[in-house]
């Protein structure tokens, strides 16, 4: 009787055990590694392509302490549309003239739509000759 | 004889003044780099690369956002910005120069030549002279250009726990662009 209390309280043991270590390896080992950022579950700053180009044109420190690295959800006129070297759509969003737009890397197999005025949610990493939005996708009306 | 000589030399000047110069532009360009060490490999993708070039002085320009670069480890994207390239302080990479050879280069018409671009290159916030071989390639779809090089990551001061561990002390770089 007592051996197979003991034999109970080493296979508990084990078990706990067992579901420690495994709990251990996937939130500091597996999770870290395999984390991707989902952009659609993210709260995002809701701007105008003419209101965020213009910020970025003309203050871009206080721009980039405003929106680097954010969500943002850019409203605007579609200008231009191409797809880049990995085949992904690129939208340019009318900025605050005709040398700053707003450019949207769309997310793999996210296509533009037809509409001339689109919302798209994306990453905000800066500006170079345009305000740059990667991982985009495009947000539908309701 | 002074006049006609004036008028012949004006006409010379014109005519070199009709070739006008194309700038050469994308601002979706792709700039790739690898790190490889027995321990662990890394690559990372940006494809938000502007650049522009002239066909006449073979001036040349890139810019790219460090946040830019996309990797597969999304741990690593972040030690990459937050640790490594302190990309909140230096956003920017840059690269300004000339293609060297670009008078043996004749984009009127389809063709794929060598090319060796010289300049400035800054990465966190230090600039180094480099030279770069490649190609220029003139198509049906466009102009592509593609070159590889090697930088050593402590000339740009970047510094980390890894670097000579699982991150490789120097990095190739991998260049190509399609400009419209």
């Amino acid at each position: 009787m007592k051996n197979l209390n003991l034999r109970k309280i080493i296979a508990s043991i084990l078990v706990v055990g067992a579901f420690v270590l495994l709990a251990i390896w996937y939130f500091f080992f597996y999770r870290p590694t395999h984390y991707k950022r989902d952009v659609a579950k993210e709260k995002a700053i809701t701007i105008s392509a003419v209101e965020l180009s213009e910020l970025y044109a003309s203050y871009e420190d206080s721009a980039n302490r405003l929106f680097l690295n954010k969500a943002v959800e850019v409203s605007g006129k579609m200008i231009f549309t191409e797809q880049n070297q990995e085949g992904n759509w690129v939208i340019t969003l009318q900025g605050v003239d005709d040398f700053t737009g707003v450019q949207c890397t769309l997310q793999p197999q996210v296509k533009p739509l037809s509409d001339s005025v689109i919302t798209v949610k994306g990453i905000c990493t800066g500006i170079l000759s345009n305000v740059i939005i990667k991982d985009a996708f495009i947000v539908e009306k309701q | 004889m002074k006049k006609i000589l004036i008028l012949i030399s004006f006409g010379f000047c014109i005519q070199f003044n009709l070739t006008a110069q194309k700038i050469y532009r994308t601002s979706t360009g792709q700039i790739k780099f690898f790190s490889t060490t027995p321990i662990e490999d890394i690559e990372a993708v940006n494809n938000e690369v502007d650049s522009k070039f002239s066909d006449k002085t073979g001036q040349i320009t890139f810019d790219l956002l460090i946040k830019g670069f996309r990797f597969e480890n999304g741990l690593m994207q972040q030690h990459f910005n937050e640790d490594y390239m302190e990309s909140s302080k230096y956003p920017k990479a840059s690269f300004r120069g000339y293609i060297t050879n670009i008078t043996q280069i004749t984009l009127a018409k389809e063709g794929k030549y060598t090319a060796t671009a010289e300049g400035d290159l800054t990465i966190h916030g230090v600039t180094k002279k480099i030279k770069v071989n490649g190609t220029i390639e003139k198509n049906n779809k466009g102009v592509t250009l593609k070159g590889t090089f090697k930088i050593q990551l402590a000339d740009f001061k970047i510094q980390g726990d890894y670097i000579g561990d699982k991150i490789a002390k120097d990095v190739q770089v991998i260049v190509n662009c399609n400009y419209q």
